[in-house]
């Protein structure tokens, strides 16, 4: 496997009234070709900023990418023109967003959202265009792709205008599609079906996807690979496998144990939850030391001086903590 | 079958023809198209049949409608035919109604957009530029702007929609503001859909809806202001307007009920029938409204 898009030490500040946030800190995050990485982390922590820095969407003012690198097949993407962004955006790198509801054009037809995409990128005519809409429907599983291409996105349910939107990104065959928080506003039976599609389209295609999600559930399901990020910094990565059942960071180790049954075994559900004590800490005003010490219940006193650095577990396995042997211990 | 069949019709649609399709079912719509119709036939067939100068004095001045026959709706202050000058007077105040408010429009929808959608300076600034027109009385300052040049038809219509813009710049930056925030912009933004593309394809037709019913609001308004310029003595003297029969005519309203009832019933109508196009436009334009 051949890394594809790498971020390097990704610093992405936001200059506001209250002083200068650091939404992200030090981000360093390696995507593989033809694999699923996960960013997990809770409401706040920088999950959507990493999806979006990749697409150069930072709203900027106030925000403003201060450091690092992002680099696409060799190709830095910080500094891109902005043509060439705009190639790159649903041409190269594709984005899909957590509300369906709202994520489409309410008075244009889906076939027309869809081919003016493939307009947008390729020379095309617009009959040609349109038949790569219809085929692309027809690849997210749309029913009669034909009929549904000329209607409305009202008239279709919440799960459908998810497929539409996977079909919209899709359509211009990017080789990387971030998804965030795909299954946020769906109910279960549609989040199946929804990581199934990605899953098989994931297959077919081969294009790597960078999921975003709180839900560990979702992790579980589709995830090869797994970044956990808490207040703009990479705590721990490692294969799904390995954060699931061998979690080094006491932060990952409180959000797994916040889930109820992971699905590995199922006699092993938890009768009782446990909780990760207080709240994220403002970003405002990042101090030094590691940002989750104040909620932290191993902390010794160079947590509060020194930030981790991300060490080497077992293989890929990574973890930013500095008593990771403590820790395992418990 | 019958679901490939229906299909076939649909495809043969533009987006525009099914917009016009969708407006002909609506009995708004087509009830605005048909007063508009009957106002535009009896202004610019009517002169053709009834080749009475509206200036002319025919008969006693105030006469009642029904009692002379050369004058069938009665007489005004000077003698003059009402008859006359609501068939002379028609085409006029539609032209300063049309003509101001595609001006109001297509200068509110430009500025408000581009705040809007710019934010920042751009906004900061065109923003002040429309707050410094606000805060100008609008008829005062379409009066300076009258007495400034000839007081003709054309200046009139451009004086009007030269300072009705505000309003209309401001809710098309409302509109601008709240839909650049949704998530379907982001989206385009997110295929590679560039600036220009983005306002014109994604923001604008979603505004639509609001922005026909201040244009129809609008060419009313115009209307009613070039009846108030006339009153004022600021009209083309040399044209017959429905807003001058108003405003000459409201001096003596307690005595001649029929000069000015006559010429505001035809604004009414006017304005009504814009508005009600603009309803069938609006719920044309919105598929979600369209009946299916």
């Amino acid at each position: 496997m051949t890394g594809i898009l790498s971020i390097k030490n990704l610093v992405v500040d936001f200059k506001l009234r209250a002083g200068n946030t650091r939404a992200l800190n030090q981000v360093s995050l390696e995507l593989m070709n033809g694999e699923i990485l996960g960013i997990v982390g809770e409401s706040g922590c920088g999950k959507s900023m990493t999806a979006l820095s990749i697409m150069g969407l930072i709203p900027s003012p106030p925000g403003k990418i201060t450091g690092g690198s992002i680099i696409f097949d060799g190709e830095e993407l910080l500094t891109a023109s902005k043509t060439r962004m705009r190639q790159i955006r649903g041409g190269i790198i594709s984005m899909i967003f957590q509300q369906s509801m709202t994520s489409l054009n309410p008075v244009l037809r889906i076939g027309d959202q869809i081919a003016e995409c493939v307009l947008l990128h390729e020379e095309v005519t617009k009959v040609e265009a349109w038949a790569r809409a219809v085929e692309t429907l027809t690849m997210v599983g749309i029913p009669e792709p034909e009929i549904r291409a000329w209607g409305y996105p009202h008239e279709l349910s919440v799960g459908m205008r998810q497929r539409v939107m996977i079909a919209m990104a899709l359509s211009c065959r990017p080789r990387v599609l971030i998804v965030d928080e795909p299954t946020a506003a769906l109910d279960v039976t549609v989040q199946a079906q929804i990581f199934d599609l990605l899953k098989d389209l994931q297959r077919e295609t081969g294009i790597a996807i960078i999921m975003t999600t709180h839900d560990m559930g979702a992790i579980a399901e589709l995830a090869d690979r797994v970044a956990v990020l808490y207040a703009g910094h990479i705590i721990e990565t490692g294969s799904t496998r390995d954060i699931l059942t061998n979690p080094q960071h006491p932060y990952t180790r409180g959000l797994i144990s916040c889930v109820p049954y992971l699905g590995e075994n199922p006699t092993e559900v938890r009768p009782y939850l446990t909780e990760i004590k207080g709240v994220m800490p403002s970003l405002t005003g990042f101090e030094s030391g590691c940002a989750f010490a104040p909620r932290c219940p191993y902390k010794t006193p160079i947590c509060e001086e020194v930030r981790p650095e991300n060490e080497a577990v077992i293989g890929v396995h990574t973890a930013a903590c500095h008593n990771l042997k403590y820790v395992a211990a418990v | 079958m019958a679901v490939v069949e229906n299909t076939l019709i649909v495809r043969s649609q533009s987006p525009l023809r099914e917009a016009m399709h969708a407006f002909r079912q609506s009995w708004t719509g087509m009830l605005g198209i048909v007063i508009l119709a009957l106002i535009v036939i009896f202004t610019y067939i009517g002169p053709i049949l009834y080749p009475v100068d509206p200036f002319d004095i025919v008969w006693a001045p105030m006469t009642p409608p029904g009692v002379a026959a050369v004058a069938p709706l009665g007489t005004d202050y000077l003698g003059r035919n009402i008859l006359a000058g609501l068939i002379h007077g028609g085409s006029a105040t539609l032209y300063v109604g049309i003509v101001a408010g595609i001006i109001t429009i297509t200068i509110g929808v430009l500025i408000g957009a581009l705040a809007g959608f710019c934010r920042g300076a751009v906004d900061e600034i065109l923003m002040r530029l429309t707050e410094f027109f606000q805060v100008v009385p609008a008829l005062l300052f379409a009066m300076v702007l009258v007495a400034l040049f000839t007081p003709t038809i054309y200046v009139i219509a451009f004086a009007i929609g030269f300072v009705s813009w505000p309003a209309t710049a401001r809710m098309a930056r409302a509109e601008v503001l709240r839909i650049r925030e949704l998530e379907y912009v982001n989206a385009a933004r997110v295929v590679g859909a560039r600036n220009r593309k983005i306002i014109w394809q994604v923001i604008l037709p979603n505004a639509f809806a609001p922005l026909i019913g201040s244009a129809t609001l609008t060419i009313g308004t115009a209307m009613l202001f070039e009846a108030a310029l006339s009153f004022l003595g600021l009209g083309d003297p040399n044209v017959f307007s429905w807003g001058l029969m108003i405003g000459e005519g409201r001096e003596y309203i307690f005595d001649s009920w029929w000069a000015v009832t006559f010429s505001g019933l035809m604004i009414f109508l006017a304005v009504l029938g814009f508005s009600l196009v603009g309803d069938g436009l609006n719920n044309a334009f919105d598929p979600k409204l369209r009946e299916r």
